[in-house]
């Protein structure tokens, strides 16, 4: 493994790597030093925009706003830069790998932040772009695992609409889970009358709305990404495979409580009791989607095999 | 030529001055107007600003000949009402002083209610009286929009206007942690107490688009339902209005709740879990505390609006410290800049009386060198005035080293140098 090979794989794949294996997945033979050159600085610049809106509604006044005008700035740079590493990774590596999805989403959280920042609703990037880097600082220590089959199903035109879609579906449910989060900051702010500093949050109203339109762009992004995977699979698996695919059946389950949660949210105009149970069952539900059973259960295109 | 000799700020104010006394010197634009027109043509003074508000009647000028007390005089003279004189409430600034205050009026950090917005339209619209009367000369015109300047930088640049004060404005702060904007929404005022008609008219004033008022003598609510276009109600209708309404403001005499949790859950289940605000200024409370723990419910009672007028006062003095330390800056800047333009025109006096001695010298010496002809005579003009140029480049030079480095007294030994030994200064003298 050459000297920029090992900088852009995690430490724990050099060994494996090392024998010549590709069990560890790490991108085979094309080279990746512009991609770590790349996707280094956009946790860099995620990390500066995290602190200046850690900084900025502290002190108040022209500072604080300067500093948040600022962070927004700087999302906007790391998202630019964000934007040319996943290219860089469709091009030159491989995107569609289980590092590159992590990345991907917190592409997309990235773009949800920038899509908000007006008025009062700015303020939801100082979740919501921490959120990001971390989720795209996962994707970078993560060994770059791919779909196994993908190599003996060869190409399609619908595998790229579809993980753009599902990235993108991901991508609205991580949103809506942090604008609940901060939304149940300010009721139980509001309940405990801890009033200091509440202005510098959006208000009930609008983070309900927010909230019930990340979970709307999810399910209907989210039902697109299966369809059209179904589309990819009827290319390139055998008749039935899909639906029997545990991963394929499990999103269904994840797309079907978010869409009773969505329905259940707009019939109470965005006031739905328990709106942290809907999106927390539903978050905790994704996450073992993509952490538990990518590697717990074999299937046609879960990551772990 | 020093700053203090530019510009004078006399006035009164209400850290000064009673309101009776204030409301009798309170001039109107065409007042304004006059009284700018009689200090410049009379030559009390050479230019002249008047900030006359409801809290302040100030003079800004650059004094006539005969200096601020003729000035304070002008002012002195008019009655404060009674046998009363004028004199204990005037209170007078000069040079960089005058500078600061004007700066501090218009930042809104000397108004009865700091950060409060409306003193800079004032100032803005006295700067356009003065203008239209034609009394701002290259003192005030420069001070003028310097001041709007500082005023605006102090504005963005601090908290000192974003934070809130006073019961009314409390409350609509704390419904717009519930609604982005209180435009369309609908309120109820249950009671007609003072607290609760601040409230209301500050919540009318946000955007409420329909006010409810009950009360148990109807025709008050009727009589303040009117004032809103609102809709006067009995008291005991209304649970029955409670569904219809996102912001409920509570403020009687009752010595028992006059809302109670059956009544609200039931009107929030008809609101499909819409959150509701209720404030209960009452004390003893007129809303159940129990209604607090509904969870669409948001319930604030009087010490939580006071928390929030508090931490918007404390604030606001934070701000200020910071914006008064940019006024001061800002007007110690200016006092320099000043300095600097009444030293041009020492300067410039001090260039003619020179020119004026060398044509003095040139005259007499044309006498005696008459068989000088055209040429001859143009050469010794050239010559002459070369002469002078290089003569007071160094002094002067050195003048206004002096003004940039704010030693004035150093500038003064310079030009005094000049003046005229029957007293009186160079300027006037040439």
């Amino acid at each position: 493994m050459g000297v920029w090979r090992r900088l852009y794989a995690p430490p724990w794949t050099w060994a494996s790597d090392a024998k010549g294996s590709d069990a560890a997945g790490v991108i085979g033979g094309r080279e990746e030093a512009p991609l770590l050159v790349v996707g280094l600085p956009v946790l860099g610049v995620y990390g500066a925009a995290t602190w200046l809106f850690a900084r900025g509604p502290a002190s108040g006044g022209q500072d604080a706003s300067d500093r948040s005008a600022k962070a927004l700035r700087a999302t906007q740079a790391a998202a630019a830069l964000h934007l040319g590493y996943l290219i860089g990774l469709a091009t030159l590596g491989e995107i569609a790998s289980y590092a590159a999805s992590w990345s991907a989403v917190a592409f997309g959280v990235a773009v949800a932040a920038l899509a908000l920042s007006r008025g009062r609703l700015a303020s939801l990037a100082r979740w919501l772009v921490p959120t990001a880097a971390v989720l795209h600082g996962i994707g970078m220590v993560l060994p770059a695992s791919r779909v196994l089959a993908l190599d003996e199903l060869g190409g399609s035109l619908w595998l790229p609409v579809h993980l753009a879609l599902v990235w993108a579906a991901l991508s609205g449910f991580v949103a809506e889970f942090c604008v609940t989060v901060v939304e149940q900051i300010v009721r139980r702010r509001l309940k405990a009358k801890k009033l200091a500093g509440l202005g510098a949050f959006p208000a009930l109203d609008a983070l309900a709305r927010v909230r019930v339109q990340a979970l709307g762009f999810g399910v209907v992004t989210l039902a697109l990404g299966v369809a059209a995977g179904g589309m990819w699979a009827s290319d390139s698996l055998p008749h039935g495979a899909w639906l029997a695919d545990p991963k394929v059946g499990f999103t269904l389950a994840v797309w079907a409580w978010y869409a009773t949660a969505f329905f259940a949210h707009r019939r109470h105009d965005g006031n739905a009791p328990r709106p942290l149970v809907w999106s927390g069952v539903g978050f905790a539900a994704l996450l073992f989607l993509f952490v538990g059973l990518d590697f717990v259960v074999s299937g046609f295109h879960a990551y772990g095999g | 030529m020093a700053a203090e000799d530019a510009l004078v700020a006399i006035g009164l104010s209400h850290h000064t001055a009673p309101v009776d006394v204030r409301e009798r010197l309170a001039l109107d634009a065409d007042g304004v107007r006059r009284e700018l027109d009689a200090l410049v043509a009379g030559g009390v003074a050479r230019e002249a600003l008047v900030v006359s508000t409801c809290n302040r009647v100030e003079l800004y000028a650059v004094p006539g000949q005969d200096g601020v007390e003729r000035l304070r005089e002008h002012w002195s003279v008019r009655p404060a009402g009674g046998r009363r004189s004028l004199d204990p409430y005037l209170y007078a600034h000069q040079g960089v002083d005058a500078v600061r205050h004007l700066f501090r009026v218009a930042s809104s950090l000397d108004s009865l209610v700091v950060g409060e917005p409306q003193i800079l339209g004032q100032v803005k619209d006295a700067v356009k009286l003065a203008s239209g009367v034609g009394t701002l000369g290259a003192v005030l015109n420069r001070l003028t929009q310097r001041t709007l300047w500082v005023a605006k930088q102090v504005r963005t640049r601090t908290d000192i206007g974003k934070s809130t004060v006073g019961v009314g404005n409390a409350g609509v702060h704390l419904a717009e942690q519930l609604f982005t904007t209180l435009e369309g929404r609908r309120a109820m005022l249950v009671g007609t107490g003072e607290m609760g008609r601040q409230v209301a008219a500050a919540m009318v004033h946000a955007g409420v688009s329909e006010l409810v008022v009950a009360n148990r003598t109807f025709e008050r609510a009727v009589e303040l339902a009117s004032r809103y276009a609102g809709t006067p109600i009995q008291l005991d209708r209304v649970p029955d209005y409670l569904s219809g309404v996102d912001i409920v403001i509570v403020a009687t005499g009752a010595s028992s709740p006059v809302l109670r949790v059956p009544e609200v859950k039931a009107a929030l289940k008809a609101r499909r879990g819409a959150p509701q605000f209720l404030v209960d200024l009452s004390v003893p409370r007129n809303v159940d505390p129990q209604v607090d723990s509904l969870s669409s419910a948001f319930l604030f009672n009087i010490d939580d609006l006071r928390q929030v007028t508090q931490a918007g006062m404390d604030a606001r003095e934070a701000a200020s410290q910071v914006a008064e330390r940019f006024v001061a800056q800002e007007a110690d800047r200016f006092a320099r800049r000043l300095a600097g333009l009444g030293v041009n025109e020492h300067i410039g006096d001090v260039v003619r009386i020179a020119d004026q001695l060398r044509q003095e010298e040139i005259d007499r010496s044309i006498r005696v060198l008459s068989q000088l002809d055209e040429d001859g005579r143009e050469a010794l003009d050239a010559m002459t005035r070369a002469l002078v140029k290089k003569l007071l480049h160094r002094p002067l030079g050195k003048v206004r080293d002096a003004v940039g480095r704010g030693n004035d007294a150093l500038a003064e030994a310079i030009l005094s140098a000049w003046d005229d030994p029957e007293g009186g200064d160079a300027g006037e003298d040439g």
